[in-house]
């Protein structure tokens, strides 16, 4: 079963009277139980194609699916099934932990006490049931991010895309959410964004590397690397994005 | 619990902890109220001279002026959700269109009605009449609170986290200023007096007080300039929100 699928899809953005080509005729696949990394420097398009993939922009042409559902014509089916960790931490700051779990719980259709329960799990899970009823706003950095990757994977999804989830964490956050995110991947698809590389290749089964809004290179980061014809995956990832000329900087 | 609800819920406790709320919700127009209404006390016959302030006209003041941070809150709840992503991790989820519409309404009108309760209690406490008139004027209010959160969905649809609250801040001293709460209007007349007449607060004023009065006969003309501007408000800020969102 294909987790989330993108056939020929592109989306031009008009502003002041120019048009970019934010994504520009991008296919691929995730395989259900796979992760997945979306890589590409800053305008690349990975925001516009995970934008689209989550139903919240629709592409201009193409078309995307989740489990087998259109994005555009069965928003709410596809939507069901997808967990989102946006790039900001969005929570809503005056709520407690507790409470931003319990409310995104029954937003997707929970009861208040499947809420309440879900959201006592995902605290233990998560390491933040000694804070929860502190307010979100007033969490760390690193607690907040563990939050908003927490009220994504609440709802049990089979499918979750993390948008740069270890932005700003210190290492041993970070090795802690990777640990999480391993767990999350037994039982869901992943589709991270990131541009700690090392994370990509650390998580991911497979990873794209998006430039110029096209899919320049796709596979293992072996695959790549072999591709790329470099040594390590860092200059792999500069080469087949178009930027080998800093590869001996 | 329909997801409305639910988003309804969310966005009351979001407004009501934030202190903000509490200054500008409440505090300061109720404060202004009591402030005027005891200086008004202390003139004794001098009062005549300044009717203005006297509670029965007054109180239509501090309803506008009350109601008009509601703009501030709903601008402030909307553009920070915005800003900080919520809504889109919200847009993500199986929410449709009107969930988030009447949960932003839903979440801002109990605030109002309340608001406009106190306003109403504190007026009698400080010799408003208790008589029929004053229930249709709190449904008048609760009418202008509505119209105030739509020009706040509004502003937090349009504008970044960081100008929708200065502008509404602007939106609530025009409004005080231009609906004759603290002068006359009648009394400056002239190509002023007709400017605060085409916007809809100077008529949310007289309906106010109009109402309160029980002169019946002059209370349908503000009340159709203020339906039809509610009305038109609203559908803008709906499809203002829905377009900005994608909804």
């Amino acid at each position: 079963m294909t987790a989330l699928e993108l056939s020929g899809v592109s989306k031009t953005f008009r502003s002041g009277g120019r048009s970019i080509r934010a994504v520009s005729d991008v296919s691929f696949a995730v395989a259900d139980g796979e992760a997945f990394a979306l890589l590409g420097m800053n305008g690349a398009g990975k925001s516009t194609a995970i934008k689209m993939s989550t139903g919240l922009i629709a592409p201009d042409c193409g078309k995307i699916s989740v489990f087998g559902h259109d994005t555009v014509k069965e928003p709410t089916a596809a939507k069901s099934l997808v967990g989102v960790s946006p790039q900001e931490t969005a929570v809503a700051p005056m709520l407690s932990v507790r409470e931003n779990l319990e409310f995104i719980s029954m937003v997707y259709g929970a009861d208040k006490r499947a809420a309440k329960a879900a959201a006592a799990e995902m605290m233990d899970r998560l390491g933040i049931a000694d804070r929860a009823k502190d307010r979100a706003g007033k969490l760390s950095g690193g607690l907040m991010r563990r939050l908003s990757v927490g009220m994504a994977l609440i709802t049990e999804p089979k499918l979750v895309f993390l948008d740069e989830p270890t932005l700003g964490l210190d290492v041993v956050a970070r090795r802690e959410l990777w640990r999480y995110i391993r767990e999350v991947k037994k039982t869901a698809s992943v589709v991270l964004t990131t541009h700690y590389l090392e994370e990509a290749v650390a998580l991911c089964d497979r990873i794209a590397i998006m430039a110029n809004g096209k899919i320049a290179a796709l596979g293992t980061a072996d695959e790549l690397i072999e591709a790329s014809g470099a040594d390590n995956f860092e200059d792999a990832f500069l080469i087949l994005s178009g930027e080998g000329e800093y590869v001996n900087d | 619990m329909t997801k409305a609800v639910v988003f309804a819920r969310r966005n009351i406790l979001e407004i009501l902890r934030s202190p903000v709320s509490w200054v500008f919700g409440l505090a300061l127009p109720i404060g202004i109220f009591i402030i005027m209404q005891v200086i008004i006390k202390s003139l004794g016959a001098g009062a005549a001279q300044v009717p203005m302030f006297g509670v029965e006209r007054f109180t239509g003041g501090v309803v506008i002026f009350g109601a008009a941070f509601l703009s501030l809150f709903a601008a402030l709840l909307i553009s920070g959700d915005r800003s900080q992503s919520f809504l889109a991790r919200l847009l993500a989820s199986p929410m449709k269109a009107a969930d988030y519409i009447v949960g932003y309404t839903l979440g801002i009108l109990p605030i109002a009605g309340a608001q406009v309760v106190i306003t109403f209690c504190v007026a009698l406490c400080f010799g408003l009449t208790l008589s029929v008139n004053v229930l249709p004027a709190v449904l008048f209010a609760v009418l202008l609170s509505v119209l105030f959160v739509a020009i706040g969905v509004i502003f937090g649809s349009v504008l970044p986290a960081k100008s929708a609250p200065p502008l509404c801040s602007v939106v609530v001293q025009v409004a005080a200023l231009l609906s004759g709460m603290w002068f006359d209007l009648d009394a400056i007349g002239g190509g002023f007096d007709v400017f605060c007449h085409v916007l809809p607060f100077a008529h949310g004023y007289d309906l106010i007080r109009y109402t309160l009065a029980g002169d019946w006969g002059n209370v349908w003309l503000p009340f159709v300039v203020v339906a039809v501007y509610t009305i038109a408000i609203s559908v803008v800020a709906v499809l203002l929100f829905r377009r900005q969102t994608r909804a």
